[in-house]
């Protein structure tokens, strides 16, 4: 560990106070809670939101995985997790399974979590309603008042247009029969996933300064219509390389022809599966 | 016959700083009846019908309402959230100009269905059903219901506020000027399609206007204002044919016989 | 048993920016009608027999008294009931034939008929049968039943104007000139009309100027004279 920085980065006093932050959102399912956010050494919309939550729970212990659209080895997950080792010298893997702390973005991997992991997603926009109410302080009052009418607007907007509902990203969330949130750019495909998690799911957004959790085994109820439930993205083709059939696909062109392959998008489990089915 | 009273007004007061915006106004509203606000323009008019559909709060006076469970509340003391609740379902306010009360980036049907949805109506061919139903009562083609507002005429957005707010079967409308920014033939129209809705459905409506011929054609009884203060109020021909006030005289005088 | 019933009734009107003129018109009126009397209303023309009536209706303010309205057991002052009463009253109990045609602009004839039935709760299937008929009966052609009658010439609006009221079912109506402006054959019809509400035991109350119609239908005369203030 590099000498002139405190365990993890931040300050103790600074931890401290996201800590208190995160047991409020814990306490209050899916409500933002807005939080000090600090100047970190990365820029805005690369997780510095996501950055600071780990910082103030990383342990000593812990071991650390952090993936980028599912990829373990891009260069966004390759720089937090060398951040981390520098100035925590602690574990870090690529394996879900082994993590005990696994920052993401727009992913949650394919590998069910369990009750000791903890997962941290890196938050562009908190604000669900923000698209659809350009007030923060009315915003506000949606959410406290539980007025989310326009929500559905939404929805209803697109199934009038288009004959389904086609946001297929960020696909909005009722928590705990409360508050509706963002589930963060991760595929509708994900969503499902949130339902009863048995880890803790902390989510901060450090140009917005919100942090806001899912704990443990909380209901996580994707909007829909009783007549037009919500559905998760399909494919018709398999992993090219795992052969997969299972997981989220990610759609590749591979030469000028404009042919096309499809891989996991979840590099750790593409691997693993691959190793099983040998 | 026992006519229930859903809204009790008792000595309603607001003033601006030191200007007075409403003073002394008492009123009782029955059940289905179509009460008619008139004056000139700064007669305090608009402020009371704020007062009423808990805009503004007034500096002293009371408000008693009752709903349709629940006994008689205070509306004053009401909490936020249930004057906001009520609002967006058992009350609606049809504004003046039809851009207040709609959301111009949402279709027809949204605009509708968002009303709809405030009652947890999660139903989507429910909402299409309803929606269209409405437009078709407010006489506009149901084909337009995935449109955008924005495209519509002034008198087509007016209808489209309209039956959003009549869509989740509100106890009591407001109207401020329903037809004020129209022009003569197109207000005749809104008039005749609020009028058949009127007769058919039992719709209790508090309306605020300066045209005479509108409270008339619609209401069934009247409070002439003049400076903040109700100078007349009555049965709306009596008022018109037999007008006791000197106000209320000039008022009925100064319409030109066309 | 007595319908209407009214005490120390007083006219005037105040035309407050005509210098505030004071108008007495009709002064200390005390008397009753009883159910079944068709009363003629008579005096000099601008006596106030419109005025009456309209007070009546609750359309004008008397200045002061009562006017009771009995119905069944119910007592109702027209001058100090609340609005919805009086539109109740109205709707149910008590139709005015006025001297001109006043309805919405651009309602069809037959709608303008048939609202009095929907208005009472009166309407059904056999109802357009009904409507149609008087409609006919009044010789009104029906090509025009589907065209508003603020087109029509005067005997034909006043005849839109009777059916609307009289083919609801009123226990009091109060007839202003409904005559006024028909031929000898639609007097007749109208006539005859008003005969077989009087035998229905419907109390009216109307403003005739033709003697021979008036001995024909009436009971009663009230001359508005005797309530005449002295002053003017």
């Amino acid at each position: 560990m590099k000498t002139g920085f405190n365990f993890a980065y931040l300050d103790e006093a600074t931890k401290r106070m996201i800590r208190r932050k995160i047991l409020k959102a814990v306490c209050i399912p899916g409500y933002q809670c807005p939080f000090g956010g600090r100047e970190m050494p990365l820029a805005y919309g690369w997780g510095t939101g996501g950055i600071q939550v780990t910082a103030s729970i990383i342990g000593k212990e812990d071991i650390l995985k952090v993936i980028d659209q599912g990829a373990d080895d891009t260069t966004n997950a390759v720089s937090i997790k060398n951040f981390f080792k520098r100035v925590c010298n602690i574990m870090t893997t690529d394996k879900t399974a082994e993590a005990s702390l696994i920052q993401t973005r727009h992913r949650i991997p394919e590998t069910t979590l369990n009750k000791d992991q903890i997962i941290v997603y890196q938050v562009p926009q908190p604000e669900p309603l923000r698209k659809l109410e350009p007030k923060e302080k009315e915003t506000r009052k949606l959410h406290a008042y539980k007025e989310y009418a326009l929500m559905h607007v939404k929805l209803y907007e697109e199934i009038s247009q288009f004959g389904s509902v086609i946001k297929t990203w960020a696909y909005p969330v009722e928590t705990n029969n409360r508050y509706i949130t963002d589930p963060t750019p991760i595929p509708k495909f994900d969503n499902p996933k949130m339902n009863n998690m048995e880890a803790l799911q902390l989510f901060g957004a450090g140009r917005e300064k919100r942090i806001y959790a899912i704990p443990p085994y909380t209901k996580v109820k994707s909007l829909d219509f009783d007549d037009h439930p919500f559905e998760i993205q399909t494919w018709d083709e398999c992993c090219s390389i795992c052969g997969s059939t299972k997981s989220y696909l990610d759609e590749i062109i591979i030469n000028n022809e404009g042919e096309k392959n499809f891989i996991c998008s979840d590099t750790d489990f593409c691997n693993s599966n691959l190793e099983k089915n040998k | 016959m026992n006519i229930k009273k859903i809204m009790h007004v008792e000595n309603l007061t607001h003033f601006y700083g030191s200007q007075i915006g409403c003073e002394d106004i008492n009123f009782d509203l029955y059940k289905g009846e179509i009460l008619g606000i008139v004056g000139e323009s700064g007669s305090g008019k608009s402020t009371l019908l704020k007062c009423l559909s808990g805009e503004i709060y007034p500096s002293s006076g009371k408000i008693n309402i009752s709903l349709e469970q629940g006994g008689v509340k205070d509306f004053l003391s009401l909490p936020e959230q249930e004057k906001r609740q009520l609002m967006r379902s058992m009350w609606g306010i049809v504004h003046q100009n039809p851009r207040d009360g709609l959301n111009l980036r949402i279709s027809a049907g949204g605009n509708i269905a968002e009303r709809l949805l405030n009652v947890s109506e999660k139903n989507y061919s429910h909402l299409r059903n309803t929606g269209k139903y409405w437009m078709e009562k407010t006489e506009m083609d149901s084909d337009r219901i995935d449109e955008f507002p924005i495209g519509f005429s002034g008198g087509m957005q007016q209808r489209l506020q309209i039956s959003k707010i009549l869509s989740s079967n509100p106890q009591i409308v407001f109207m401020d000027e329903p037809t004020g920014g129209l022009d003569v033939s197109v207000q005749a129209k809104i008039l005749d399609t609020i009028k058949s809705i009127v007769r058919d459905i039992n719709v209790t409506m508090i309306i605020v206007t300066h045209d005479l011929a509108v409270v008339r054609f619609l209401t069934d009884k009247l409070l002439v204002m003049k400076d903040g203060i109700v100078v007349e109020t009555g049965l709306t021909d009596r008022v018109l044919d037999d007008p006791q006030h000197s106000y209320t005289q000039l008022l009925t005088s100064s319409i030109l016989q066309v | 048993m007595k319908i209407i019933e009214l005490k120390n009734v007083n006219k005037k009107f105040i035309l407050h920016n005509q210098k505030g003129t004071v108008l007495n018109v009709l002064n200390n009126i005390n008397l009753e009608i009883k159910t079944g009397e068709c009363i003629a209303l008579v005096g000099k023309s601008g006596i106030g027999k419109s005025t009456f009536l309209k007070m009546l209706y609750g359309n004008y303010l008397p200045s002061s008294g009562e006017i009771n309205i009995y119905n069944n057991n119910n007592k109702i002052n027209i001058v100090n009931s609340l609005e919805h009463q009086i539109i109740n009253l109205r709707k149910y109990f008590i139709g005015y034939v006025s001297q001109f045609l006043r309805v919405l602009p651009r309602v069809p004839t037959i709608e303008i008929v048939s609202d009095t039935l929907k208005q009472q709760s009166l309407f059904d299937e056999h109802s357009l049968i009904k409507i149609k008929k008087l409609l006919s009966e009044l010789n009104i052609q029906e090509s025009m039943w589907n065209l508003s009658p603020l087109t029509f010439s005067g005997g034909e609006q006043q005849r839109v104007n009777l059916a609307k009221t009289l083919i609801g079912n009123y226990s009091i109506l109060l007839l202003d000139e409904p005559t006024a402006s028909l031929d000898d054959i639609n007097k007749s019809i109208v006539i005859d009309m008003i005969k077989s509400k009087l035998k229905k035991n419907v109390t009216i109350i109307v403003i005739v100027h033709d003697n021979k119609i008036r001995n024909e239908i009436c009971t009663r005369e009230i001359n508005l004279e005797k309530y005449i203030p002295n002053d003017n």
